[in-house]
């Protein structure tokens, strides 16, 4: 039997830093949006715990309230919303990536292409609004 | 011969609905309930007035689809995350349970208290 000892090749083993993302600004961004899942994930808790809340009476709805109030809270729920926003953005301009978007011959732009579905989030906004604060 | 097919997909669907919902619905719903009513800048329509809202069968099956596919959608990504920067790839069927788990649990939960509400 021969021995092929010698010249063993060694194995390619690549060794990625757990740190990776802060590398390059895209890979920042990449895991921001995926980030975005848990504070997608703590309001939607947050709402259960307004419908618990809401049926459990007055009292408890108040109590609800005056957490919400909380300095502390109202700093989280602006953090929500700025990751909320950020996946609902990346999500958006996904659309030019996934679609074809040739009209006469013509490229159309990926802001064009784009551009309908802030037009929707803009009306489902006002929607929504206008259940919460009861105008509807 | 067995043909091996990847779950992936459906994982995906839902991922991707929820992605839908919670990028159109939810910003409106974290900014009134999370900023602009307690923060006084817009008016409280008050207790009985939402209870109000909450009591419509309309706003019951919204708030139901909203949750569960925000559940789900936040569980898919939140497995991968979790995966990719904490380098658990190698259990990533132990954070699939977790998350998936988690996701049922809400959705379960968003179900009871939406048919108990007086």
């Amino acid at each position: 039997m021969p021995q092929y000892s010698q010249f063993q090749p060694k194995p390619y083993r690549p060794r990625m830093s757990a740190f990776w993302y802060f590398d390059r600004w895209p890979f920042l961004l990449f895991v921001l949006r995926e980030l975005s899942s848990f504070f997608v994930a703590y309001f939607a808790v947050l709402i259960l715990v307004q419908i618990y809340a809401l049926s459990a009476g007055p009292t408890a709805y108040a109590g609800f309230q005056a957490c919400l109030r909380n300095p502390l809270m109202i700093i989280l729920n602006a953090v929500t919303l700025l990751f909320v926003l950020l996946h609902a953005v990346t999500w958006f301009n996904l659309v030019p990536r996934v679609m074809v978007r040739e009209v006469t011959g013509r490229q159309l732009s990926d802001f064009l292409v784009a551009s309908p579905n802030y037009f929707v989030f803009i009306g489902a906004s006002a929607i929504v609004a206008l259940f919460i604060l009861r105008i509807l | 011969m067995a043909v091996h097919r990847s779950n992936r997909p459906l994982g995906w669907l839902v991922f991707g609905t929820g992605g839908f919902l919670v990028a159109f619905l939810l910003p409106a719903q974290i900014f009134l309930y999370g900023i602009a009513i307690p923060l006084g800048l817009v008016p409280d329509p008050g207790y009985q007035s939402t209870l109000d809202l909450l009591r419509q069968p309309l706003t019951r099956v919204y708030l139901f689809v909203v949750l569960a596919f925000a559940f789900f959608h936040a569980a898919y990504r939140m497995k991968d995350t979790l995966a990719d920067m904490l380098d658990m790839r190698k259990i990533d069927i132990v954070l699939a349970y977790l998350c998936y788990g988690g996701a049922i649990a809400g959705t379960i939960a968003a179900l009871w208290l939406l048919w108990w509400v007086p």
